[in-house]
């Protein structure tokens, strides 16, 4: 009896480790695997055909110059063999889990047999294969012409730099062609590929490579002492400034893209925010060197430290909230929900509040007038205690305390999105200023704008010691606005309620009243910082890797300190000022950068053209890594950048005469180079969470929970093919709405999909869910009526992976 | 010797028979209904936090300043997402208010700012929301068709039914957290308790598994239909709608209307004060065990035609004694209780009460000790 007791523990002790040891399949095995059979005469050399193919060298092209040029050229970061969109395309089980990949899988194979027909573990055996059903149930996938699409699709990025000839599907179709019947003789190898001389596009962008601009964004003195640091977004660094010297004495090497910088009341520690690294560097300020490094929310944007040197806030842009650490312990304490794109602190003179600006409007409802939200925080409970409205505002960034208390003011744009843009000849389509905080809630709005010149992005703003003057800078018209703030006061207390209601936050004529001077500064004026004894005030300017001092007793731009940036500029870099600037509009309103801030999106849907009120809105759309993504516009009508942002722009936005050709160049050429920031919820290399494996397998099913099969036309991955996941056609998704012309729009990608809402043509769908559980009831944009709850979290969660 | 042993034996003797004590009893009482300010007087959820009561209405959130006495609500036309607020709970550390919705999913309430998760635009699982708690940055909902754990710091939804709990039926009434354990209370489920630290669940299911009995006394949990869970000083309160059972770890224990202070066997709701202390939401009435080693009650009422309130101990089925007082409830039909403090806060049909603690003691106290200021004194 004890005998057998042991036997069964064993056996059970077994089934275990057998279960526990069970691979999960099926696997890639490689093409080497495939080729054990598949080749010699009978398999009609089909190995030995596939060998002979650019198939097979797919991933070796991704060490060549061309495929930096083209990786920049797509908004990627990282080298081409490391990113995901380059790896879909030139190598197979790109996005696989290491267990997915059997010990003989090598990606450095390429484009192998299972990209087309799938993992092939379960369908390998030759009892298997030898039965085309079985094979199938196990895995085979029978692919056709339409795959090769997901790749062979005119990709920009490689037309730019190879001049590739557009892909012909029917004659390339016979090229890779491998019936398993012989055909009697090889085909003759193909010529090994050759580099060749670059495009000029191609050394352009290699030319920009070679120039590490500085891109000078926001600056902070370091308590008790001259030091002036400076963030450099574009070489990843500080610079220490000595102000009064007026020169650059130290830089040192941070995280990617620096953002803000700030201290500990006693100066020992300094903060900088690492925007593409999710990161907070501290640094001891003495020995000027980062101690740690802090994991921080998505994006982190604005840092601040409390009065009292106990409490870090960190803004985490992209994921809405606020981070809240001990500085003692450098561990995060709490995490507070934001506004929407948190961006820019302040604290009160006292100390005892926090104030923090949320870049993108909150989401209303379809074509209902947005609010952008301060949000107010007790310094000591360090728990969020108000949330001011400032109605009909996006993209407040600056933000600065008035040294009473009485006030703050905060920079602004007041976007009229909801009517078409013909408003623009009357100077009324982006209006630009400040929104007065004040300490009880209560919100007014100013126009830094001038009837025939507009002061298009106001960015950054800071306050003299004493109180008297703001200064904003306007990042579009390269200037900075020296507000008096006696005057702006008295302009808005003594207001009617309806003056302060209506008109001052839409009189294009009453900066006048309150600014004292507008000082030319830089390109791009972003950061803005006053010198503690009140003297001088220092400017960053982005796009010319200086620093402008501005005399405050003149009023006069006094001196300007070079941050050793290149001196030559790149066609990129010209392209990149060109989009920062508002001189391509009528009367200077707004710059490329007023709806797409950082390339980004302005959380905005649009009603562009001047059809009448309403038609056809549409939703911004990103312009990062949007290069192959082509066409353009939501209904599909401009299939490249340079018409997109030719003559178009003239028509529908910048009144203006267009860009010349070399501008509309660079200008094209730069957007191509803005880069999309890693994703959040999946690294390459890592394992999908269960989740998020649950829902790839819906993302790419072809059969409804019950078994249905769900048409070709209705599966995800039909428009939404890897590895832009979108197939670049028009479709009808069944959104069309009353407001819309028509309702065949262009299939967007999907990567970073997380971070763009609201989403649809006209943003209609405020998250992803309501995309399929408002916006998709007939099974039209993908059957999706047969999933669950949780199985459309899975899918939801797998989307954000993209 | 002799002497000795007979002293030891009157002295042992004597400990028997002697009183363990009397519990404290709530006679000082406040009252709010919509003549106060509440936006409806069906109070179905309560929750005190520093200086603030929160409570949710068939009709609205309300906030009541505990100092001032003053009211502020909020209806779907103040922007309150969803009229009925079914759940109520409060993270200590950002002070987000967080609201379960009867129809209407999850809210958050932070700084005059309502956020709203529903099935059409979030993860939740379903929309019939009837009780929400905070586990640090995660927070929990319990529906009708299951439970769902929002990441509010990664915003991922997980959502927890048969599929990957041990969850019987998926009507979960109530869900509470503390001290690294999440109990969700399901109709037909007993009790799930997820441990946050090894992620595992384990159930409390009715061991006989009878639905019209309780088979056999102190075997487990009382019965499958719970409607809440707490879970204190490592021992776990349970109600239903067939008696209260309170379990610390190695011995169940039930309560019934039959052998105990309850006031009825239906109970809505539950709060656990301490190991030893717990009340009960029924409909009969207000009903706390005070001492669960000797079983000591108190149970508060109200009289419908006087308008003035009773307060019951009894130890067992023995009522030790019977306090009159003025206002106590203003309803005996009580679908919610929360403690903060010293206090009590009684969310019942009709509007809500608050019982002021001064004074209070936990447990029992000899009647010599207990002040008479405190016994007797107050309203």
């Amino acid at each position: 009896m004890r005998r057998a007791g042991t036997i069964a523990a064993l056996l059970v002790l077994l089934l275990s480790v057998h279960v526990a040891t069970a691979p999960l399949k099926p696997v890639y095995v490689g093409t080497r695997a495939c080729g054990t059979c598949h080749d010699g005469q009978a398999s009609g050399h089909q190995f030995t055909r596939w060998a002979q193919t650019k198939h097979a060298r797919g991933w070796d092209v991704l060490k060549r110059p061309e495929s930096v040029a083209i990786a920049r050229l797509s908004g990627l970061r990282r080298n081409a063999w490391e990113e995901p969109i380059c790896l879909g395309c030139h190598t197979t089980g790109y996005n696989a889990e290491e267990w997915q990949k059997d010990d003989d899988f090598r990606m450095e194979d390429g484009v192998q047999c299972e990209t087309c027909h799938g993992p092939g573990s379960e369908y390998m055996r030759e009892e298997v294969m030898r039965n085309r059903e079985q094979a199938v149930h196990a895995g085979l996938r029978l692919s056709g012409k339409h795959d090769c699409l997901g790749c062979h699709i005119e990709k920009n990025s490689h037309v730019t730099v190879l001049g590739t000839k557009p892909f012909n599907l029917e004659a390339a179709w016979p090229l890779i062609a491998h019936p398993k019947q012989a055909h009697g003789r090889l085909p003759q190898p193909t010529s090994p590929a050759t580099t060749g001389a670059l495009s000029a596009e191609a050394e352009a962008v290699l030319a920009h490579l070679q120039n590490t601009y500085k891109s000078p964004s926001r600056l902070a003195f370091r308590p008790s002492s001259s030091e002036l640091w400076v963030t450099l977004e574009g070489s990843g660094s500080i610079a220490i400034l000595d102000a009064t010297a007026r020169k650059k004495i130290d830089e040192i090497r941070i995280g990617n893209a620096p953002c803000d910088v700030a201290f500990t009341p006693d100066g020992a520690l300094a903060f900088v925010s690492n925007r593409e690294d999710d990161t907070v560097s501290v640094i001891d300020a003495s020995l000027r060197k980062v101690t740690t490094t802090l994991p921080t929310g998505d994006e982190p944007h604005g840092v601040l430290a409390d009065r009292e040197g106990k409490h870090l806030y960190i803004l985490n842009t992209s994921s809405d909230d606020i981070g809240v650490y001990d500085i003692s312990t450098l561990s995060r304490v709490k995490t507070l929900s934001a506004g929407r794109g948190p961006w820019s602190l302040a604290m009160s003179p006292d100390g005892a509040r926090i104030a923090a600006t949320n870049t993108y409007s909150h989401l209303t409802g379809f074509r209902k007038p947005g609010y952008s939200e301060i949000t107010v925080m007790d310094a000591d409970l360090g728990i969020v205690t108000e949330r001011w409205r400032v109605p009909d505002t996006n993209l407040m960034m600056g933000i600065a305390w008035h040294p009473s208390g009485e006030f703050a003011v905060a920079t602004m744009n007041r976007t009229k999105n909801l009517v078409p843009m013909t408003r623009l000849l009357q100077g009324w389509t982006i209006t630009n200023g400040l929104a007065v905080l004040w300490k009880d809630g209560a919100v007014d709005q100013v126009l830094l704008d001038q009837p025939g010149l507009g002061f298009a992005d106001a960015t950054a703003v800071a306050m003299t010691p004493d109180g008297r003057y703001a200064l904003v800078t306007s990042a579009g018209t390269n200037r900075v606005a020296v507000v008096n703030t006696a005057k702006l006061v008295d302009l808005a207390r003594n207001g009617t309620a309806e003056f302060r209601r209506n008109i001052l936050p839409n009189h294009l004529g009453q900066s006048h009243r309150f600014v004292d001077a507008y000082v030319d500064v830089g390109r791009r004026p972003r950061g803005i910082v006053v010198a503690p004894d009140g003297t001088a005030a220092f400017v960053a300017n982005a796009l010319d890797d200086s620093i402008s001092v501005i005399n405050l007793a003149t009023l006069r731009l006094e001196s300007e300190i070079g941050l050793d940036g290149p001196a030559t500029i790149t066609k990129v870099r010209r392209g990149e000022q060109l989009f920062h600037s508002a001189a391509i509009t009528f009367r200077r309103q707004f710059s490329c950068a007023s709806c797409h801030p950082d390339g980004h999106v302005d959380g905005l849907s649009y009603d562009i053209e001047a059809d009448g009120i309403g038609v056809s809105p549409v939703d911004n759309r990103t312009l990062r890594g949007i290069n192959d993504t082509g066409p353009f516009k939501w209904e599909g009508t401009n299939p490249s950048l340079s018409r997109q942002c030719g003559a178009r722009l003239s028509i529908f936005f910048t009144r203006i005469q267009p860009f010349t050709p070399d501008e509309l160049s660079a200008l094209d050429l730069y957007i191509t180079t803005i880069a999309r920031p890693p994703n959040r919820y999946w690294e390459p290399g890592v394992p999908l969470t269960p989740a998020q494996r649950r829902g790839k397998a819906l993302f790419e099913r072809q059969e409804t929970v019950t078994g249905r099969p769900i048409p070709r036309e209705n599966q995800c991955v039909t428009c939404h093919m890897p590895p832009y996941y979108t197939n670049r056609q028009k479709t009808d998704v069944g959104s069309k709405h009353a407001s819309d012309r028509q309702g065949i729009f262009d299939v967007p990608h999907l990567n970073n999909i997380y971070d763009s809402a609201p989403y649809l043509h006209n943003g209609i769908a405020h998250t992803l869910e309501e995309i399929w559980t408002v916006h998709n009831p007939y099974d039209t944009h993908g059957v999706t009526n047969d999933l669950t709850k949780d199985q459309l979290n899975d899918l939801i969660e797998y989307l954000k992976t993209l | 010797m002799k002497c000795r042993v007979f002293l030891l034996v009157i002295v042992l003797t004597g400990l028997a028979f002697a009183e363990p004590g009397t519990p404290y009893v709530y006679k000082n009482w406040r009252q709010f209904t919509v003549e106060d300010g509440l936006p409806n007087d069906h109070i179905f959820a309560v929750k005190s936090q520093g200086n603030h009561i929160w409570v949710g209405t068939e009709n609205g959130l309300a906030r009541i300043d505990k100092r001032s006495g003053k009211v502020e609500s909020w209806t779907e036309a103040e922007g309150l997402p969803w009229r009925v607020v079914t759940g109520i709970d409060v993270n200590p550390r950002t002070g987000e208010v967080w609201l379960a919705l009867f129809g209407g999913g999850l809210a958050r309430f932070s700084a005059g700012r309502f956020d709203h998760w529903h099935q059409m635009n979030s993860g939740i699982v379903n929309d019939v929301a009837y009780g929400v708690a905070v586990q640090d940055e995660f927070v929990w909902v319990a529906t009708t068709a299951g439970a769902s754990r929002y990441n509010t710091v990664t915003k991922e939804w997980q959502i927890f039914t048969e599929k990957n709990a041990p969850m019987e039926e998926i009507w979960n009434y109530g869900v509470h957290y503390r001290d690294g354990k999440v109990h969700l209370a399901v109709w037909g489920s007993g009790v799930l308790e997820y441990d946050v630290a090894t992620q595992r669940w384990k159930d409390y299911l009715d061991p006989d598994g009878e639905m019209e009995i309780d088979l056999y006394r102190d075997d487990g949990i009382i019965h499958v239909i719970t409607t809440a869970a707490n879970y204190i000083d490592k021992t776990l309160w349970v109600s239903t709608y067939f008696g209260a059972c309170r379990y610390d770890g190695r011995n169940w224990r039930g309560y019934y209307n039959m052998d105990s202070g309850l006031a009825s066997d239906f109970i809505n709701n539950l709060r656990g004060r301490s190991e030893k202390e717990a009340w009960f939401a029924t409909d009969k009435g207000a009903s706390a065990i005070v001492d669960a080693a000797t079983n000591t009650w108190v149970t508060y009422t109200r009289d419908a035609n006087s308008a003035t309130g009773r307060a019951v101990v009894t130890r067992d089925k023995t009522v030790i004694e019977t306090v009159e007082m003025g206002l106590n409830l203003p309803h005996n039909y009580i679908l919610a209780v929360d403690i903060d403090g010293n206090d009590v806060f009684v969310a019942t049909s009709h509007g809500l009460a608050w019982g002021i603690g001064d004074g209070y003691y936990p447990g029992l106290r000899p009647e010599s000790t207990v002040s008479q200021d405190v016994r007797r004194n107050q309203p």
